[in-house]
């Protein structure tokens, strides 16, 4: 491709070709049996101008010189045809030159057979989900994704970032059926930079364990009471409502109206930079793309921006936003290297990385003892929030009474519901390192046209105080 | 060559290439090999400008290998360079036999068939024949608008190792855009169709402006609680497209995860006023699925109230040993309908009477599927109407509602007049397909935040 791109003859301000091959294998077992297997190898090129403050995308799967020049001449050829109804006219620094390389940072890389050894133990990880007495059972799954991604970016000011990443679901989960009323329990879903040794056979045994108890558990449960009483949620929650009511409204994109006819609006305005408190002062908020094994981590991002940890939010106010250096001019707003895109045939736009909410003091024991009243969620199973980021609803497996300072009956369909600021400056405690799990999302949806993107969240658990939770039923 | 020759070639060099793929197989295996294609122009605007503009041509197969009790997909892209691309179909052909070899059974295993061969190419121009930027956004240049327009052709192909062929091309446009107000209140539409129509185009945007208007009127701060509700057609819409997400299909359900299971079982009733068909003469997507297999014209899935089937593959027939009615691998519904009712258009504010007018509605979820409950928030033109007037505007509400409810004890009544909804979804491609809604009145739908 190296060579492709010095032969390219481009009229252009400024150029950039980003070639990506993509392998993606999704398994998925059910009930000790192969449930379905796919291995889709995509290898594309996006070629990208600015001509006269416009940048311009065409992407293709043909991979010969002819047809990557082509691509080229049509992208100089749309951006001039375009010039008069151009939204803004860009200088060209927000193309920065990249040079370097980037590799997941796994243990024990992939190889042509990993995947047999990976649905052995997914086979096996099903015969470990189990039930007992009256109780149906309904499905045991276990599925997973290995995509391994080698790109390439090449600019005409110089840039050559070469990168590959390994990124990786574990999902296990099953359903049950009691007197009339089905539910489920899962591992919450694991996502992540990590090789062939997070598919160890022990641990999911352990894993299925686990949720086989506890689905036998909220099977024999009550429903969730209503009312308001304190939450706590687990890291398999937490990550979500982080995602949800602290990355989205954060996306400069949306606070300049880009996303308001798919995705949404944004509550926050460009005005509550450095002046909103967001939470409590026991929020802090980071954009790190440096912690090796999660999700979205990366040196440069797709428009060749240096990646660096940043605070987003500190001691709960609001200090920047996540936006790219496109977003940043735009806007006049400090942001950080979010420019991404899903694959080579779609432009890159702001996006999360990973969003983590760095650690508390308190132990699990700290936040049960200090609750007379309260909750304890694990592992979403319901999302919902309103196309400003504010009004927002979500659902977990399994929920768990907190009274007197002690943990006491497990109950079934808890969910919640708040507002994004005044909920997060109920947070009342915040756990500790022995309480934050990596986690994340590899389908966060947005923009037009749509992508989904690999999302990372590093958190601990956490104590939010008198909020509205409630349970099932019509 | 024109566009449709070009098409014409690519259908002739897919069954060429499927043909060579499939001579190449061995005793006890078989082939079923999937074709997606596109070439499409998308432009992203806001604030009536242009934000991207992006080209995308892409062309893929997926083959879809059984041998051994064992079912294995491989896809890759298209070059449509024969060497390169049998070479690479051939790599795959020796993987999957590698793969059939080491892993673990299949839950089901369905054979290729062969059939009656289809071909539909819908001739269009879409917007070919205009300078799109130009055309739509001039006349918005009084106004902030944000949304994308899309055209071009997409293509979908099957060839199997019985020899059977099918092909679908389709040459269509949408713009699905939001118009803002002084006060950031919006209005939501769509132009969509086979072949550009400036006056239709011009009508559908002013029928907008118009009702943006009414967006400038003092907000009202609606209480939550249960309040006579009208459900527009773009509303029932996204309320579709959530039922099509797990609830009616027989993999769920026999698999725990069904929001129809109750239903099903003859324990919770649905409105005699409710019937949902599968109807592929709304002439937007294939009548044959991914495994070349093709359905009916028309399935009646609800018939006033009463489930009458599933959604089940063939997959799931052969699993569960229960009649195909040919749905996808993902049982989700394809060309969906919903029958009219009897309520004029003219009517709705009159019939409404006091309550929430709602345009659209954004990011459902089931809350508890087992009671077929879903939560979502109400989004752009939505109006608080007193004695069959608009008052204002509202301010955003949650709602959390079980269907049994709302197209259950509380529907009203459906409108006599549908509205298409395209699909207007990109993720990775360009979807196909789309919906016919009529609005719904709903005598107390629950709000709760």
């Amino acid at each position: 491709m190296r060579d492709i791109f010095k032969k390219l003859n481009v009229k252009a301000d400024w150029w950039g070709l980003r070639h990506i091959n993509q392998t993606q294998t999704s398994l998925s077992v059910r009930d000790e049996k192969l449930d379905g297997i796919n291995k889709s190898y995509d290898n594309g090129v996006m070629a990208e101008v600015l001509v006269n403050g416009q940048f311009s995308f065409v992407a293709t799967n043909d991979l010969i010189f002819d047809s990557i020049q082509r691509a080229f001449d049509k992208a100089v050829e749309q951006a001039e045809k375009n010039e008069k109804w151009n939204l803004y006219k860009f200088s060209g620094e927000q193309r920065p030159r990249a040079v370097g390389k980037y590799s997941s940072a796994v243990k024990t890389k992939f190889d042509s057979s990993s995947i047999y050894e990976i649905a052995d133990n997914l086979v096996n990880a099903t015969k470990f989900m189990t039930v007992s007495g009256d109780t149906q059972l309904m499905s045991r799954s276990a599925r997973t994704i290995v995509s391994e991604t080698e790109s390439l970016f090449l600019s005409s000011n110089g840039s050559d970032y070469h990168q590959n990443l390994t990124q990786c679901t574990l999902d296990l989960s099953m359903a049950a059926s009691l007197a009339g009323d089905n539910q489920t329990r899962s591992n919450g879903g694991q996502v992540g930079q990590f090789g062939l040794e997070y598919f160890n056979k022990d641990s999911l045994k352990k894993q299925s364990m686990e949720i086989s108890q506890e689905l036998a558990e909220i099977l024999n449960a009550e429903n969730c009471p209503s009312g308001n009483r304190d939450l706590m949620i687990t890291p398999d929650q937490m990550y979500l409502q982080v995602h949800e009511s602290i990355g989205h409204p954060l996306e400069l994109d949306r606070i300049l109206g880009d996303e308001r006819n798919y995705a949404g609006w944004s509550f926050i305005n460009k005005e509550d930079f450095g002046s909103l408190q967001y939470g409590s002062d026991l929020l802090n908020v980071t954009f790190d793309p440096t912690i090796s094994s999660e999700l979205a981590s990366y040196e440069f991002d797709d428009t060749g921006a240096k990646a660096e940890k940043k605070y987003l939010i500190k001691e709960g106010k609001l200090v920047a936003g996540i936006g790219s250096l496109e977003s940043q001019e735009r806007l006049g707003v400090d942001g950080v290297s979010c420019a991404r895109m899903q694959n080579w045939n779609r432009p890159p736009i702001d996006r999360m990385a990973n969003i983590n909410v760095e650690v508390g003091t308190s132990t699990m024991d700290d936040m049960i003892s200090s609750t007379e009243k309260g909750i304890l969620m694990k592992a979403n199973k319901s999302w919902s929030i309103d196309d400003y980021r504010d009004k927002f609803q979500f659902g977990c497996e399994y929920g768990r009474l907190i009274e007197n300072g002690r943990l006491t009956k497990v109950v079934k369909n808890p969910n919640y519901r708040g507002q994004c600021t005044p909920f997060w400056k109920n947070l009342k405690m915040l756990g500790d390192e022995s309480t934050m799990e990596i986690s994340g999302s590899f389908y966060c949806g947005k923009g037009e046209p749509n992508q989904v993107i690999r999302v990372g969240h590093a958190v601990p658990t956490a104590l939010f105080s008198n909020i509205e939770v409630f349970g099932g039923g019509k | 060559m024109s566009l449709f020759d070009q098409i014409r070639k690519q259908e002739k060099y897919f069954y060429t290439l499927g043909e060579k793929v499939v001579n190449a197989l061995e005793s006890e295996e078989h082939l079923t090999i999937s074709f997606s294609g596109e070439e499409t122009q998308f432009y992203r605007f806001n604030k009536s400008k242009l934000r991207q503009a992006t080209n995308v041509s892409q062309n893929s197969i997926e083959l879809d290998f059984i041998k051994n009790k064992r079912s294995i997909s491989k896809s890759l892209n298209l070059s449509f360079n024969e060497s390169t691309d049998l070479n690479m179909c051939l790599e795959l052909l020796k993987e999957c036999r590698l793969d059939a070899d080491n892993l673990p059974e299949s839950q089901s295993i369905v054979l290729p068939q062969a059939g009656t061969d289809s071909c539909q190419i819908i001739e269009t121009a879409a917007a070919s024949n205009i300078d799109v930027t130009a055309e739509v956004l001039t006349p918005l240049q009084d106004v902030d608008m944000a949304g994308i327009f899309v055209t071009g052709p997409v293509s979908e192909g099957v060839y199997n190792s019985k020899g059977l062929k099918h092909w679908f091309t389709s040459n269509s446009f949408y713009f699905d855009y939001s118009l803002y107000s002084a006060k950031q209140k919006a209005v939501k539409n769509c132009y969509a169709g086979s072949n550009w129509e400036t006056k239709k185009y011009l009508a559908n945007i002013e029928t907008s402006k118009k009702l943006l208007e009414k967006m400038d009127l003092p907000v009202v701060d609606v209480k939550p609680g249960a309040h006579r509700t009208y459900l527009a057609p773009g509303a029932v819409s996204e309320i579709l497209s959530t039922m099509s997400w797990g609830s009616l299909s027989m993999a769920a359900f026999k698999q725990g995860y069904c929001a129809f299971a109750k239903l099903k079982e003859g324990k919770e009733k649905l409105s005699p006023k409710l019937s949902l068909q599968e109807n592929f003469e709304l002439g937007l997507s294939p009548k044959f699925n991914s495994l070349g297999e093709v359905s009916e014209n028309k399935l009646n899935i609800i018939e006033n109230g009463e489930l009458k089937t599933l959604l089940v593959s063939s997959e799931s027939a052969a699993e569960f040993e229960v009649p195909s009615n040919q749905a996808n691998n993902h049982e989700m519904l394809r060309s969906p309908v919903i029958k009219p009712g009897s309520l004029s258009h003219e009517d709705i504010l009159k019939e409404l009477g006091t309550g929430l007018y709602l345009s659209n509605l954004h990011y459902l979820n089931w809350s508890d599927r087992m009671s077929a409950k879903i939560t979502g928030m109400t989004r752009f033109a939505c109006f608080w109407v007193e004695d069959g007037e608009i008052v204002g505007p509202i301010k955003d509400l949650r709602f959390d509602e079980s269907l049994y409810n709302c197209f259950g004890s509380e529907l009203s009544d459906f409108t006599k007049e549908s509205e298409i909804n395209p699909n207007t979804m990109t993720y990775d491609r360009r979807y196909i397909g789309g919906s016919s809604t009529p609005g719904a009145l709903i005598n107390k739908f629950n709000f709760t935040l």
